[in-house]
């Protein structure tokens, strides 16, 4: 990894990356690799598709980066055309893989397969979580993504889907309304 | 204040992004149904954000570069055949434009008529001149001897 940019900030980054510096380059996929990869992953659900559409999202960024004059925030504009690659990938029936909690969850705490124990209960709430946002529309799956796997703020959001603030927030909450009401549903074994 | 009503604010309220009023939280002290609603949103809202992000592998960014220079060199090897074909084609009309307008204006003609006049010309001075030969070769080589001496003293002074 190139040494020496990573204190660098994103307009100087761009700066750097206009004027034909590949390192720089390299220092920005370094930057937005795992937002990018972690956002598309969630959307698509497939390790080795995600993969390829987030070199393609990087192939875009490197070939619109000429063009780029700062209006918007980089991280924006990435998301952006995160977006964009993510709507046009065909649709297919997706599988989110489980979310893992960070440690210090009740998750990690030793457990009893019962249906009684908490953790267990826990544990099966985040399976049918996980299957319940692979059941949402492709663009809720990469809004719930960028809100909680990157702590993306609702108006980067707002920006980065062209959409008003009130508008991002709605579809965020119907999101999770549905979410709600997928886990509350009857499960059929 | 209807369990209806409080549906749309269950996601909002777990989210903290608004406060409840008196009003809703009367009801969902009072609601079980709304209270469990509540608990499930705020339970989704943590699981969300408490997902670890997944990695890509180590070798992406390598994988990235080298699919750019691929890409990098076929666009290069495109631009070559499109300007190779371009000039080819331009070639190909410039001789046939002048093919056309050499034979429909009489300039083939004339132009082979000079062609055999320049040959004829060439072949007399040739005959004429191959008796002093012998002169004009010595004429050269002193020629190109001067021509020498005169670069190697230019080179020797630096200049």
């Amino acid at each position: 990894m190139p040494s020496g940019m990573s204190d660098v900030s994103d307009s100087e980054l761009v700066a750097r990356c206009q004027a034909g510096s590949d390192e720089a380059f390299e220092q920005l996929v370094a930057r937005y690799r795992v937002r990018v990869f972690g956002l598309i992953l969630r959307t698509i659900g497939e390790t080795t598709r995600a993969e390829d559409l987030a070199q393609d999202v990087f192939l875009r960024i490197h070939r619109g980066l000429p063009y780029f004059q700062g209006q918007a925030k980089l991280s924006t504009w990435i998301y952006r055309i995160v977006l964009n690659v993510c709507l046009a990938e065909k649709q297919r029936p997706v599988r989110i893989e489980v979310p893992a909690e960070e440690p210090g969850d009740e998750d990690h705490a030793p457990r009893e397969l019962s249906t009684k124990d908490p953790a267990f209960a826990a544990l099966e709430l985040r399976d049918r979580l996980t299957k319940a946002l692979a059941q949402l529309a492709p663009r809720d799956r990469l809004l719930v993504a960028a809100h909680y796997l990157d702590g993306v703020q609702y108006e980067d959001l707002a920006e980065a889907m062209q959409m008003p603030l009130g508008t991002v927030k709605t579809h965020l909450y119907r999101a999770k309304q549905q979410l709600r009401r997928l886990l509350t549903e009857p499960q059929v074994s | 204040m209807t369990c209806a009503d409080l549906d749309d604010l269950i996601e909002p309220i777990a989210a903290g992004d608004i406060v409840p009023s008196a009003e809703v939280r009367a009801h969902l002290a009072e609601c079980a149904s709304c209270g469990a609603s509540l608990a499930l949103a705020t339970r989704i809202d943590r699981l969300l954000s408490t997902q670890v992000a997944p990695v890509p592998r180590p070798d992406f960014t390598a994988a990235l570069i080298a699919r750019m220079r691929r890409d990098r060199w076929r666009s290069e090897q495109m631009l070559d055949l499109v300007f190779n074909l371009a000039i080819a084609v331009v070639a190909v009309i410039a001789i046939g434009g002048l093919w056309i307008a050499f034979s429909s204006s009489g300039l083939g003609t004339v132009g082979a008529t000079a062609l055999n006049t320049a040959g004829h010309a060439l072949a007399e001075s040739a005959a004429r001149a191959a008796p002093q030969a012998g002169i004009y070769m010595v004429t050269t080589v002193g020629l190109v001897t001067g021509l020498f001496l005169w670069w190697w003293a230019e080179r020797g002074l630096g200049l």
